[in-house]
């Protein structure tokens, strides 16, 4: 009863994060709408905003433009269907906003049909408890969930408003829409797609087997993007996939090597916080016992100079044990 | 006169090798888990180019007639490997299943090196001052745990010596081979990850998404058929709503699916699943019309007449692992 009820707490404050994050969304929409109309689409292609002295045809494609950004990063109560080819347009001209927006709200959808059977799972398992040996206490834990679960009933009726409609082509973009908000610069977008790839929607993967090939040319830009800015998700992500014996994609990419193993390890090492200095040491002792003196010299002041250069911060408390480079799906708030 | 002496001679040797080949096509296979005492293996060392094996056809499976006993358990695949490659390819089912399980322990190798070494180092680190009786008993048995660790880590490490890239490569056409003809484990974890089971590997073979896609539904059929409700659990999944994994993307959204195989599972599932199944049940029949759920019961029960018996909720439980005798 006790691991059930956590569960339901769980799962509870899974769909206010979803509910919470949608309405912060829409108020945040408002404001990119805003932002859109006057001219600040967050475009890293600043060609058509409209500069002094442009020609009368570019002026009006520019004004063109704005507004379709301000209506493609309205309130998230525009079905995607609706916005989708202007946010694709505007990805692909290099608005990151639009590619954030694009892939964030893509993925929400994907992941909607399952939140929405467990959430109907869930009313049916708490309408069918047996309420008549709770005590007080219980019976307030169970009233509470019964209101999170109307709360969550309209929070998820947008949520229906938002993906009603979107189909499979565009479902399929999504591994694209991510990579390209990854190229343009969105930190999250980058993690993700780096950890998971088009592993991320099987079904879009299994229609195009060319994401492979994609993901293997596009990944070692990123990686160096990732460190150029100080990303310590990207060192994260690096020290575990030249750690021996992983299977990943970003492993397939980046092969077998050792001494890369000790250098992002030492990298990730001098950023940790205190409590996990001794389980990182002993990954270092073991990693350097496959090196030479000579190596591990190099390598221990590489990653100091990077770390003096690019990083602040600590590594293990931007990567937690166990995080998930992917969560923002959970997060509408992120856009 | 002097002709017939070598005739008779080379007609009577004719008919006694097609009496030998005759009565050796006939004879029984060797069983699949047959071990042998015999390392008679000739097979020439390390394939660089691993072959894919996996598109046998039931032709080449009722072709096989080998019947030669299987490598040692203990030989190294590096000797094995094209032998068994060749006789899976020919349709022998132990070879298949022999090459896909000793492939599977070498594909983790590393990684169980790298963890058990970190974890025997932190053991053997450890201080023992201070410890009470009790708790020296517990660092002795974890030390003993170790010490057996190691050695079977040794085992698969003569196993996998000198086994390069190129054959861990064949890990998933393994499987899948394996699968088609008939090993019930692999084709529940080809079919459950596929490819994805190897997503290095898959970066240079991006044709296994083909091959998964192709070969994925006559397993399914041959599942279904053999009553294997490991099968019936992995279709379960993957037509839930909002199913992320390889054989959920083959398959595709599908109310009346979803509850046809959840109907299956729960006509098998033993009396303490059965509250949780069938409130499921009640949830995936909302989405459908009464005819259709009419239908799907029907055919629920037929099937499960027809091909299934014993608890389908014991053979798949919720939450098992149709790849943990691949990922160890």
């Amino acid at each position: 009863m006790i691991v059930h009820r956590r569960r339901y707490v769980f799962l509870f404050a899974l769909a206010g994060v979803i509910g919470a994050g949608f309405f912060l969304a829409q108020s945040l929409g408002s404001k990119l709408a805003g932002r859109a109309a006057s001219g600040e689409t967050g475009a890293t292609d600043t060609s058509t905003t409209g500069a002094d002295g442009v020609p009368q045809g570019h002026a009006k494609a520019a004004r063109s433009t704005r507004q379709r950004a301000a209506q493609a990063l309205a309130d998230s109560h525009i079905p995607l269907k609706d916005r989708f080819a202007d946010l694709q347009a505007l990805a692909n001209a290099g608005d990151v906003t639009a590619a954030r927006r694009l892939y964030h709200d893509l993925n929400l959808c994907t992941l909607l049909a399952g939140v929405d059977a467990d959430n109907s799972r869930l009313a049916d398992e708490l309408l069918g408890t047996d309420v008549g040996k709770m005590d007080s206490g219980q019976l307030h834990d169970y009233q509470t969930q019964l209101d999170a679960i109307e709360a969550r009933g309209t929070n998820m009726q947008k949520l229906h408003t938002l993906c009603n409609g979107t189909s499979r082509q565009m479902f399929d973009t999504l591994v694209p829409s991510l990579q390209q908000a990854a190229k343009l610069g969105d930190a999250d977008a980058r993690a993700c797609y780096l950890s998971r790839g088009p592993n991320l929607d099987m079904r879009g993967f299994l229609n195009h087997p060319e994401f492979l090939e994609e993901y293997r040319s596009s990944a070692d830009a990123m990686i160096k993007a990732g460190l150029a800015s100080g990303d310590w998700k990207m060192v994260d992500l690096l020290r575990n996939a030249y750690q021996p014996g992983t299977q990943s994609l970003l492993a397939g990419v980046v092969g077998s090597d050792p001494l890369q193993y000790y250098r992002y390890l030492k990298l990730y090492r001098l950023g940790a916080e205190a409590q996990r200095a001794d389980e990182l040491d002993s990954q270092l002792k073991a990693a350097a016992a496959k090196l030479a003196p000579a190596q591990i010299a190099d390598s221990d002041a590489w990653a100091q100079a990077t770390l003096r250069q690019n990083f602040s911060g600590t590594s293990t408390e931007t990567t937690v044990t166990g995080w998930d480079p992917c969560s923002f799906a959970y997060d509408l708030a992120e856009p | 006169m002097n002709y017939r002496s070598p005739l008779i001679v080379c007609v009577g040797l004719v008919v006694v090798l097609a009496a030998y080949f005759l009565g050796r096509a006939q004879a029984p296979l060797p069983p699949a888990d047959a071990k042998s005492e015999v390392a008679g293996t000739t097979a020439s060392a390390g394939n660089k180019e691993p072959k894919k094996t996996f598109a046998a056809t039931n032709k080449t499976i009722a072709r096989a007639t080998s019947s030669s006993a299987l490598p040692a358990v203990d030989a190294p695949l590096k000797n094995t490997f094209a032998d068994l490659q060749a006789r899976a390819a020919a349709g022998d089912a132990a070879a298949a299943t022999r090459l896909s399980r000793d492939l599977g322990r070498c594909s983790r190798l590393r990684s169980s090196l790298w963890k058990n070494g970190g974890a025997a180092n932190d053991l053997v680190g450890r201080k023992t001052d201070g410890m009470t009786e009790a708790q020296l008993r517990t660092y002795q048995i974890l030390l003993d745990s170790m010490v057996q660790r190691q050695q079977e880590t040794q085992k698969t490490k003569d196993l996998c010596a000198d086994v390069d890239d190129a054959m861990l490569a064949a890990l998933v056409p393994s499987i899948a081979q394996a699968a088609q003809l008939g090993d019930v484990d692999a084709r529940a974890c080809y079919l459950s990850r596929g490819p994805s089971l190897d997503a290095r590997t898959l970066l240079d073979h991006p044709e296994f998404l083909q091959d998964y896609r192709s070969a994925a539904s006559s397993m399914i059929d041959a599942g279904l058929g053999a009553g294997d409700w490991r099968v019936v659990g992995l279709l379960t999944s993957a037509y839930e709503p909002g199913a992320q994994g390889l054989l959920a993307g083959l398959v595709g959204a599908d109310p009346v699916q979803h509850y046809r195989y959840l109907k299956l599972y729960r006509l098998g599932a033993e009396p303490f699943r059965a509250t949780s199944l069938d409130r499921q049940l009640a949830a995936a029949a909302a989405n459908l019309t009464p005819a259709q759920t009419a239908d799907a019961d029907a055919w629920a029960q037929s099937t499960y007449e027809k091909n299934f018996k014993g608890p389908s909720t014991a053979a798949a439980p919720p939450g098992w692992n149709p790849c943990a005798f691949a990922e160890g």
